[in-house]
């Protein structure tokens, strides 16, 4: 082993010999130190010495590398940074901790921390070099610069608050923007504040024990927590924490939302409902109050008309009978009018019931067979047209769906109209139909009889509304609105078209056809 | 044995015209004889359960038939009924509703309590006369009550 690393002026001093110890001592660090070191001539950069780690970098032997200079093996990747170097170490002695990037011969880019020194060995200027391969230890740095910027704009530029903290005393460790904008306190006064502590929950006991709760579990979460902003307004939250270690350490992250305006639009919805739930428990109550009265009223009419009534007609019998010789002829026709006239506001007052009544009937719906129906109906007016001749065509009916005993009523109303409307015809044709229309049956009644002015028509569906003097064609004119008001409990309509004198075709739909049960 | 005792038929009917007219059909149809006539639900009731009035009489003593109107002051029809059909005593007395009503209320309720018929009054008064006629005859005559223990 050489002297070489031995500085040439070293002391004689016993104590400091021992701290610096053999020249073994030093061979053995300078060859088996991590860093790479070479010492080399000033004078034209040739390598004297190299320890095992400058070879391993090179990837080659001590015996290769001395007599050569440090450009046979590696050369600099910006001549600036060479430039500099030197420009430090000649005016300096020594310059340290210089990072440069190096390319070795077989092209790979290394980052070395570069130190060096200029000392004298053997009368001789050298320059101790030594090198640090920081390669790696830069690429990681910068990894977790590039992560840290990453993560820092994702806490920047949330739209959710993100707040941090200490879990030990519940201060604020940091507080991203977006919840700097939404509590209205700035960064700084957040920061080091103990959560419940600046009025920024209403009930800090309460929310203390929160916290508690919040630094006691890995995760909480909750769904409604009133705050109040710098400014004094209350705003609804959701909270969702979560505790995770950093280096050794707890440390509370809360993502705070704010749901206020969905809070609010949920209380009105909510204020919204209880409203209308209590308008509909108005109106349903005004409703049945409204048919309440309606029934004591028809039940009123029903006695108390129809008592009267039959006074008039069983006194003017009475006279008839008792009193009969004693008439003129005048005198008994008379009280026969009296009499028919009674009669027929008997029958008014039925059939004004009966129609009030549908209004108010529950409807009770089935599929069942028209063509049947119509047959029935068809059968209780038979004793109507005896001695007449009536020529019916019936078409094939499809099933109707709707309450049978209502629908009933309109056939045999519709019907014993087609009857009445052809006694003057010779030969009466009533023909009864069905054709699709707006998706479902619309059926017919038609007939050849005296029909009625289109002009009118509007008329027709009316209560106590006719077309034809009583004289001619009798009825109280309850008939066709009646059959209108069960079509339209059907959901479905009713028309008519008719000429004078050519005859007249009613038409009714009803929702739903055949297959809605 | 009580006046009461001998009544038959029990008119119950408050309109004065009304009554004239069932009055003069039952009279025609020689069935006024033994009848009697309570102006209200309350009198009715009295003559039913002998009180009142009719203290004398004995509620066991055989009605043939009630002729019972709905509307009646003081108490109305369906309550004559209701108790005059829960009592063992007076349960199996024939009761026919006659009134104007064509409510159908009516008729299920007079039908629940246990009416034996429900006729609604014609107007008119041929058919109204042939109606009551119809059902003296039938009650009074036709038909076979049971025979009570006395």
């Amino acid at each position: 082993m050489t002297t070489i690393l031995q500085p040439e002026n070293s002391g004689s001093d016993p104590e400091e010999q021992v701290l610096r110890g053999s020249d073994a001592f030093f061979a053995d660090v300078f060859w088996s130190t991590p860093d790479c070191v070479a010492l080399v001539r000033a004078v034209d950069g040739t390598i004297l010495k190299a320890n095992r780690s400058l070879c391993q970098l090179w990837k080659t032997t001590p015996k290769d590398v001395i007599g050569k200079t440090f450009a046979h093996f590696s050369s600099w990747l910006h001549e600036d940074e060479r430039l500099d170097f030197k420009r430090r170490l000649e005016s300096d002695g020594e310059c340290l901790g210089f990072e440069a990037t190096l390319r070795m011969m077989d092209g790979r880019d290394v980052v070395f921390e570069l130190s060096a020194r200029i000392l004298t060995l053997n009368q001789e200027s050298c320059i101790l070099n030594i090198r640090r391969d920081v390669t790696e230890v830069r690429r990681i740095e910068r990894a977790l610069k590039t992560s840290e910027v990453r993560y820092r704009r994702l806490f920047e530029s949330a739209k959710d608050g993100i707040l941090i903290l200490d879990p030990k005393t519940g201060e604020v460790v940091d507080a991203n923007p977006y919840l700097v904008d939404l509590l209205g306190y700035s960064h700084e006064e957040l920061i080091g504040k103990v959560l419940w502590d600046f009025g920024l929950v209403e009930d800090a006991e309460a929310n203390e024990k929160k916290f508690t709760e919040l630094s006691g579990k890995a995760c909480a979460r909750y769904d409604d927590l009133p705050l109040k902003t710098r400014d004094g307004h209350r705003i609804d939250v959701e909270l969702v924490s979560n505790v995770y270690p950093v280096d050794g350490e707890d440390v509370i992250q809360c993502n705070v939302r704010d749901v206020t305006a969905q809070r609010t639009a949920e209380r009105d919805v909510a204020l919204l409902n209880a409203t209308l739930e209590q308008r509909v428990l108005e109106r349903t109550a005004q409703l049945e109050a409204a048919n309440r009265e309606l029934e004591a009223f028809s039940y009123s009419v029903s006695h108390d008309l129809r008592t009267p009534l039959r006074a008039i007609d069983g006194y003017s019998q009475a006279v008839l009978e008792d009193y009969g010789p004693q008439l003129s002829g005048d005198g008994e026709r008379y009280l026969q009018t009296i009499r028919a006239g009674a009669q027929q506001m008997g029958t008014l007052i039925d059939d004004l019931l009966k129609f009030s009544r549908l209004g108010r009937e529950a409807i009770n719906k089935r599929t069942f067979s028209t063509a049947n129906l119509v047959q029935s109906a068809l059968e209780g007016l038979a004793d109507t047209h005896e001695n007449r001749h009536v020529e019916l065509r019936i078409a094939d009916l499809p099933a109707s769906h709707g309450d049978p005993a209502l629908l009933k009523q309109v056939w045999v109303n519709l019907l014993s109209n087609a009857l009445k409307y052809t006694r003057c015809r010779e030969t009466a044709i009533i023909e009864v139909g069905s054709h699709p229309e707006n998706g479902g049956t619309a059926f017919f009644v038609r007939d050849n009889g005296a029909g009625f002015n289109m002009r009118y028509v509007d008329k027709l569906f009316g209560v106590f509304q006719r077309l034809h003097r009583a004289e001619d064609y009798e009825g109280t004119g309850v008939g066709l609105a009646i059959c209108q008001r069960i079509i339209h409990r059907h959901g479905g309509r009713i028309r008519a078209e008719s000429e004078v004198d050519h005859g007249a075709t009613f038409t009714f739909t009803i929702q739903g056809g055949q297959s809605d049960e | 044995m009580n006046e009461g005792d001998q009544i038959e038929l029990l008119l119950v009917e408050d309109n004065p015209q009304d009554l004239e007219l069932a009055q003069r059909a039952l009279k025609k149809a020689n069935l006024a004889g033994s009848m009697h006539i309570a102006r209200d639900g309350e009198e009715a009731l009295d003559f039913i359960f002998c009180e009142g009035d009719h203290c004398g009489r004995n509620v066991l003593s055989r009605l043939k038939l009630i002729l019972l109107d709905l509307k009646l002051p003081k108490v109305d029809g369906l309550e004559v009924l209701r108790r005059l059909k829960s009592d063992s005593r007076t349960r199996t007395i024939p009761v026919v509703v006659l009134t104007s009503s064509q409510e159908q209320s009516d008729v299920l309720e007079s039908y629940g309590l246990g009416v034996n018929s429900f006729i609604v009054k014609p107007v008119d008064f041929e058919q109204f006369s042939a109606t009551v006629q119809e059902l003296g005859l039938y009650w009074l005559l036709r038909n076979h009550p049971p025979q009570l223990e006395k």
